[in-house]
């Protein structure tokens, strides 16, 4: 027989599934001390549009909602600086496992200053492919974008990062 | 050594979740609780999405503004915008016994905006919360919102106090059904809200067996619902 939840349990059911993912999101976006008020903003969204939310696109429609408050609230932010400070907090535990992965933990400096010269459209198009696995389709429903520009787009920053690492590890600039 | 391939490296760069993260959306959940326990339930309509809240604006059709002072009916929930908009941007703070001066400290941190702290003034919204805007005081009356008055009445006060207790014991521990309604019902009565009532509407399920409180200002009630565990 199929229980009838309450509308509070499934919200609290929805924000359990989701909020890993609009977490680590949030936090390539805004310094570490923002981004539980964008989590919390984003939530209070999802549940005053519970309704509306489509199902099978929950994901896609709240990153779209921390987007919207990310930008909206903190426009002095520069997403790159957000991103690379997000990484390079991270980076003494990362380190550890970059070198048990076989990379060389030098080669982090340059990427970091690849990604710092970054368009925020590049970098955001590395993160939703890189860390969140996102396909062109995915992302350009996000982005409300044809699949096909988004898929240009990634090639084309993707190139850019490998080009100007490859420039940088040539040319020996790493800091 | 042969160069990684950039793109692969930066895969392996995500940042691990930060170890008090459990913790610290266990926090956010209460908070989110608290906040649209007065609200009501969301529709499939339009509402003023504020970000911080749905807020319906009441338009006054009458000739002459009429000054209204009120208190906060939610002093769990404090809206600071960044301008005069009450569609635009904003910060969401949980609770706080003076509202203007929370929303002060966020414009002197740099917060909300670059250029000084202005006038701030204080508004009660129509959830019955406090909206702080820039402005003076006549501002809430023009945009539809009685203005704050200040401070908290012992019962408000001992609400954010009670606020801030339940997020730190249920943020920190799994309580099951008996136990959560037990424990709130304990605050409330070390609280001194005789009135106060605790509810926990359905039987938790066995894959969300830690509750989490909310705060039903309105109605005077905690209410407590089932978690996953943390």
């Amino acid at each position: 027989m199929r229980r009838v939840r309450s509308l509070e349990y499934q919200f609290d059911t929805f924000f359990t599934a989701h909020v890993h993912d609009v977490r680590r999101y949030t936090a390539t976006f805004v310094k570490d001390e923002r981004v539980d008020d964008v989590v919390q903003r984003t939530f209070i969204t999802a549940w005053e549009r519970f309704a509306d939310i489509p199902e099978g696109s929950e994901r896609i429609w709240l990153l779209g909602v921390v987007r919207n408050h990310a930008r909206n609230t903190w426009r002095s932010d520069r997403r790159a600086d957000a991103l690379v400070a997000a990484i390079e907090h991270a980076r003494p535990e990362v380190s550890v496992e970059l070198t048990r992965n076989g990379f060389d933990p030098t080669e982090i400096a340059p990427l970091m200053q690849v990604l710092r010269d970054l368009s925020d459209n590049d970098c955001e198009l590395m993160v939703l492919s890189g860390w969140f696995e996102m396909t062109p389709t995915e992302i350009g429903e996000l982005f409300d974008k044809p699949a096909n520009t988004i898929r240009q787009q990634l090639f084309r920053a993707r190139k850019i990062v490998q080009e100007r690492f490859g420039d940088l590890i040539e040319s020996g600039k790493l800091q | 050594m042969k160069p990684t391939d950039p793109v692969d490296l930066f895969q392996q760069l995500e940042p691990p979740t930060p170890g008090n993260a459990e913790e610290r959306d266990a926090s956010i959940l209460a908070a989110v609780h608290a906040h649209v326990a007065t609200k009501q339930k969301p529709r499939s309509r339009n509402p003023w999405i504020l970000g911080g809240g749905a807020v319906a604006i009441v338009l006054t059709t009458a000739a002459f503004a009429v000054l209204r002072t009120s208190s906060v009916s939610d002093p769990t929930a404090v809206s600071c915008y960044a301008t005069v908009d009450l569609e635009g941007d904003l910060v969401a703070l949980a609770a706080s016994d003076d509202p203007i001066q929370a929303c002060r400290q966020l414009w002197i941190d740099g917060t909300l905006g670059n250029g000084g702290v202005p006038p701030l003034a204080g508004c009660v919204n129509n959830a019955g919360a406090a909206a702080v805007v820039p402005g003076e005081g006549v501002l809430c009356n023009r945009l539809g919102l009685d203005e704050l008055e200040a401070g908290l009445t012992v019962e408000q006060q001992t609400v954010v106090d009670i606020n801030a207790v339940l997020i730190d014991r249920f943020g920190t521990e799994c309580f099951d059904q008996v136990a959560a309604v037990e424990e709130v019902q304990r605050q409330i009565d070390n609280a001194g809200l005789d009135s106060w009532t605790v509810d926990s509407p359905e039987a938790f399920d066995p894959s969300t067996p830690c509750a989490v409180p909310g705060i039903d200002t309105e109605n005077r009630r905690i209410f407590v619902i089932g978690a996953r565990a943390r």
